[in-house]
């Protein structure tokens, strides 16, 4: 019983290697699909570790809140004027709610800042002393901003790697004056390196000035639309947020039936975004893969349909000398299989090497499950034998005697 | 034009003499119809025939007098529309496919007049397939090739395709492949028909030996009567139905009919 699968096996191999360059041929379905999978599901994967990783080193326990226009259809395009929050929003906000350790408004703005050599577009940052703290970012040099800044409305600002090489070159950065408009500030501190963030924008192209600074002189507004707040740990980010979100309701009279008039977003929400977006692509890739292994399970059946054509005499012949229907059968049947799992096994190889070589190239660590590379194998062993059915049971189904006499 | 055998009715006939010897192949009141539609062919009427074992029999007839649709059903690869037939006290009528399969790689060896070889596997291998399918382990196998190789003397040639093998060589061969699975019955469809004189010489030699030395049961269907004369009793078929069971003059029987010149001289009724 068990003699007869070896036997199937090595007849299916012989012929196989028999037909080498046809085999090979059949085989790249296969091997497009499973490499394909590997690929795509280590990959993304992979993106989506690195993502998280990211995210969590930028600070979990961060949360956002920004100013949302609740009037339809008054809503500016661009830079919104009108915002809802306010500095005492903030203040209260770190005084009142217990799940958060630190709160500063931020105000943003791209703009065009210039050194005594050169001049380059940064984004400004508008906060106070905390951000630095919130933000779990280092001062490689000088010093921090310190309350007296923000209060007496110094003109002073803290600058990062990137931007410092672009306006100062190799040159030190500290005590040295930039320019924003008719605005001179002195660099009083340098950032430590912060890297690209998930977004991909290099965080250290950044330039961090007192909030009243850049609200009164750079962008003439009153108050920010932003508040940067950090919960006093991870565990508490949903516990601060709903506190957040009921003082702010609260300082903002809304009536019951009200809309909140601000949004509170959490880099915790952004690590879900970033889990369902990649879980969706993956399973869109293991879609698009499906079909191609479909697409290669036809072309192994079509082959196989071509080869029981070819060799019905031989049929033929294994029939009269006492090969029973189950015997043929299971021939072609295996045929069929060591095609797909010779072409699911070369695939699993390219696509590991080949996740291997797309991961370095875009600087992320791929992610290969060995359950991955199972479930690769094993469906494309699948597919053989679901394709080979047919083949393998007209094979069988032959008559010996007009199978004898084909030719 | 040869004198005109007795034409006999479908009579048990053996020409063993010693009642004693067991039937290997009994058929009884043998039919087989093709239906193909309107047109039924009834290519065999109602045939009795008992070969005891170790006979050396041939059958003869022109082409259409059912001799090819005989040989299907004596090899198992058919079964009968009425009657029975019996191999070694086995009734095959009532057999499934895979049955008949079994009872083929048991029972019988095939010798086919293009040989029938897997033109991709070598002589070994051919020989060896028999036994692929009855179970037998590598090693016995090769080993049991090998020895049925070396009888029919080809020993040397083991590894050769068929391609690289004259029409004789790949014949023996084919007779090494029938004998593997030491069959009660050695069915062989024109054995030397698409062989020279010499080498069917040679062919008809080795089944001599065969039938003499081993006591094998030897069916030749055939249309020559020089390879008839080989063998001990020969059954003319035509339209169906037996018209001469007779012995060879090899066995003192009359001189075997010319079955071409026979369905010419015998008018359609």
């Amino acid at each position: 019983m068990f003699a007869l699968w070896i036997e199937c096996f090595k007849m299916g191999l012989r012929e196989l290697w028999r037909h080498r360059l046809r085999s090979f041929l059949t085989m790249i379905g296969m091997i497009m699909g499973v490499s394909v999978v590997i690929i795509c599901v280590s990959v993304v994967q992979g993106v989506k570790d690195s993502l998280i990783g990211d995210i969590r080193k930028a600070g979990k326990n961060m949360m956002f809140v920004f100013t949302e226009d609740t009037r339809k259809g008054i809503g500016t395009i661009g830079v919104q004027v009108n915002t809802n929050l306010s500095r005492d929003d903030a203040e209260a906000i770190e005084l009142e709610c217990d799940g958060v350790a630190m709160a500063s408004g931020v105000q943003g703005t791209n703009v065009l800042v210039v050194s005594d050599t050169s001049t380059a577009t940064v984004p400004v940052t508008g906060a106070d002393h905390k951000y630095t703290a919130i933000r779990n970012w280092g001062i490689e040099q000088g010093r921090d901003l310190e309350p007296f800044d923000v209060i007496a409305s110094r003109r002073v600002c803290l600058i990062g790697q990137t931007t410092m090489r672009e306006l100062f070159g190799d040159r030190n950065a500290i005590n040295r004056t930039v320019r924003i408009g008719r605005i001179s500030l002195k660099i009083v501190g340098v950032l430590e390196p912060k890297g690209i963030n998930p977004l991909g924008m290099d965080e250290d192209n950044a330039l961090i000035v007192p909030l009243p600074i850049m609200l009164r002189d750079i962008m003439n507004r009153r108050e920010p639309d932003a508040i940067l707040c950090s919960a006093k740990s991870d565990d508490d980010v949903e516990f601060a947020v709903q506190q957040i979100t009921q003082l702010l309701r609260q300082r903002h009279k809304l009536a019951e039936a009200d809309k909140n008039d601000f949004r509170v977003s959490t880099l915790k929400e952004k690590e879900e975004q970033a889990r369902t977006i990649s879980n969706q692509m993956t399973l869109l890739m293991f879609f698009l893969a499906l079909v191609s292994l479909m697409v290669g399970g036809v072309g192994i059946m079509n082959i196989m349909l071509v080869s029981v054509t070819e060799r019905t005499r031989e049929i033929g012949i294994r029939m009269a000398i006492g090969a029973s229907t189950k015997a043929i059968n299971r021939q072609f049947l295996i045929e069929a299989a060591v095609i797909s799992t010779a072409g699911g096994t070369v695939g699993i190889v390219l696509g590991v090497s080949g996740a291997a070589y797309i991961s370095s190239a875009i600087g992320v660590e791929p992610l290969m499950s060995p359950a991955i590379v199972g479930i690769a194998f094993l469906f494309s062993a699948g597919v053989g034998v679901i394709f080979g059915l047919l083949p393998a049971r007209r094979a069988a189904g032959l008559n010996p005697i007009e199978a004898l006499r084909h030719d | 034009m040869p004198d005109a055998p007795p034409i006999q009715p479908s009579d048990i006939v053996s020409t063993i003499d010693d009642a004693s010897v067991p039937i290997t192949v009994k058929l009884r009141d043998l039919h087989k119809i093709y239906d193909s539609g309107a047109n039924a062919v009834h290519a065999v009427r109602g045939l009795n025939v008992d070969i005891p074992e170790g006979q050396y029999i041939s059958i003869m007839g022109a082409s259409g007098s059912g001799k090819s649709t005989l040989l299907n059903v004596l090899g198992a690869l058919d079964v009968p529309s009425k009657g029975t037939y019996h191999l070694a006290g086995k009734l095959t009528s009532k057999q499934t496919r895979d049955e008949l399969a079994a009872l083929r790689n048991e029972y019988i060896g095939f010798i086919f007049q293009n040989f029938n070889l897997l033109t991709r596997s070598t002589a070994v291998e051919n020989v060896e397939l028999p036994m692929v399918y009855a179970g037998v382990p590598t090693r016995k196998r090769r080993a049991a090739a090998l020895a049925a190789l070396d009888k029919v003397g080809l020993a040397d040639r083991a590894n050769h395709l068929p391609s690289e093998m004259s029409g004789g060589q790949q014949q023996r061969v084919a007779i090494a492949r029938s004998l593997v699975n030491t069959p009660r019955v050695l069915l062989a469809d024109e054995p030397t028909g698409n062989l020279d004189t010499h080498t069917s010489g040679e062919i008809m030699k080795i089944l001599d030996e065969l039938h003499t030395k081993d006591g094998l049961t030897i069916i030749i269907v055939t249309h020559d009567p020089g390879v008839a004369e080989f063998t001990e009793r020969v059954i003319v078929l035509r339209d169906g139905r037996i018209i001469a069971d007779q012995k060879t003059p090899r066995c003192g029987g009359p001189a075997v009919p010319d079955v071409r010149a026979l369905s010419l001289s015998v008018p359609e009724n």
